[in-house]
């Protein structure tokens, strides 16, 4: 494949490529020197690269194997040694209803590695499973299972449990209710 | 010195290793075909909505949305300049050469 291709692909999966890494590590600083590092084995390892297949698909198995690889190196450092931070990722969100994209981030990174990166790649991404199966390096049913797994269990972090709980808050129910209750009478 | 003696329990091939078997014999078939899929590029769109058969599919809607929508906004932070930075001196590296 040309350098060219190659370079206009990173270029416009960088974005993404980066979204991933910091919804993966939860941290920009080191999700840039993820980033940079699979700048760099990409563009060693051309050569290994098939033209016509999916050169997203392939950024993305870099990247993913690169904070694995990582993990397994750091695997005795333990950032969160007096548990704040997790107690402070266990408070539910403050309003009724009301979600922003801080408490997903947080929900999502209290996920386990596997079901989160099968999370980011499928939901978010729009991944293929047989794509995201791929990157991970595993079964179709296994990837399709942790997506469900995780799905599941965000919407326990998040506090929601049935389609009731997202819906207007009480206050505003009870508004809707009266208006509707006096149109009809 | 004579090492000591130790006695294994022989391995009981059970309906647990039968499972492995099938399941490791399933994965190197799945990994063909996916490998076809991607070579033909017959991949099919995830149906990661329509296939919440355990949960209420509203709520994975919602759930969905809110990923996204917390995805969004981290694709669309500013990239660092170092990175494309770097990208040119490696295209460049790439032309001189």
């Amino acid at each position: 494949m040309s350098s060219e291709a190659v370079r206009q692909g990173l270029i416009s999966f960088l974005p993404n490529l980066r979204a991933f890494a910091i919804a993966l590590c939860g941290d920009a600083d080191r999700a840039d020197d993820l980033v940079q590092d699979t700048m760099l084995k990409a563009w060693n390892s051309l050569d290994t690269f098939e033209e016509g297949t999916n050169l997203r698909a392939w950024l993305f198995t870099i990247l993913r194997n690169t904070y694995f690889s990582e993990c397994r190196r750091r695997r005795r450092e333990v950032p969160d040694d007096n548990g704040e931070y997790v107690a402070q990722l266990c408070v539910p969100p403050p309003q009724h209803g009301c979600v922003d994209a801080q408490d997903v981030l947080r929900a999502l990174s209290q996920l386990t590695d596997d079901q989160r990166e099968a999370l980011i790649l499928v939901g978010a991404e729009g991944f293929a499973y047989e794509e995201a199966a791929m990157i991970c390096g595993c079964a179709i049913g296994t990837i399709k299972s942790r997506v469900n797994r995780a799905r599941n269990r965000l919407s326990e972090l998040l506090g929601i449990e049935a389609a009731q709980d997202f819906g207007p808050e009480p206050a505003t129910e009870a508004v809707l209710l009266r208006a509707s209750a006096s149109k009809s009478g | 010195m004579p090492r000591e003696k130790v006695f294994v329990q022989p391995h009981e091939s059970g309906p647990a290793d039968l499972a492995r078997i099938l399941d490791a014999r399933s994965d190197i078939a799945l990994a063909r075909d996916v490998a076809n899929h991607l070579r033909n590029g017959t991949v099919q769109p995830n149906n990661f909505l329509t296939n919440a058969v355990e949960s209420d599919p509203e709520l994975a809607e919602y759930i969905v949305d809110h990923l996204r929508a917390a995805y969004d906004e981290l694709l669309n932070e500013p990239v660092p300049d170092h990175l494309m930075e770097l990208l040119a001196h490696l295209y460049d590296a790439e032309d001189k050469s």
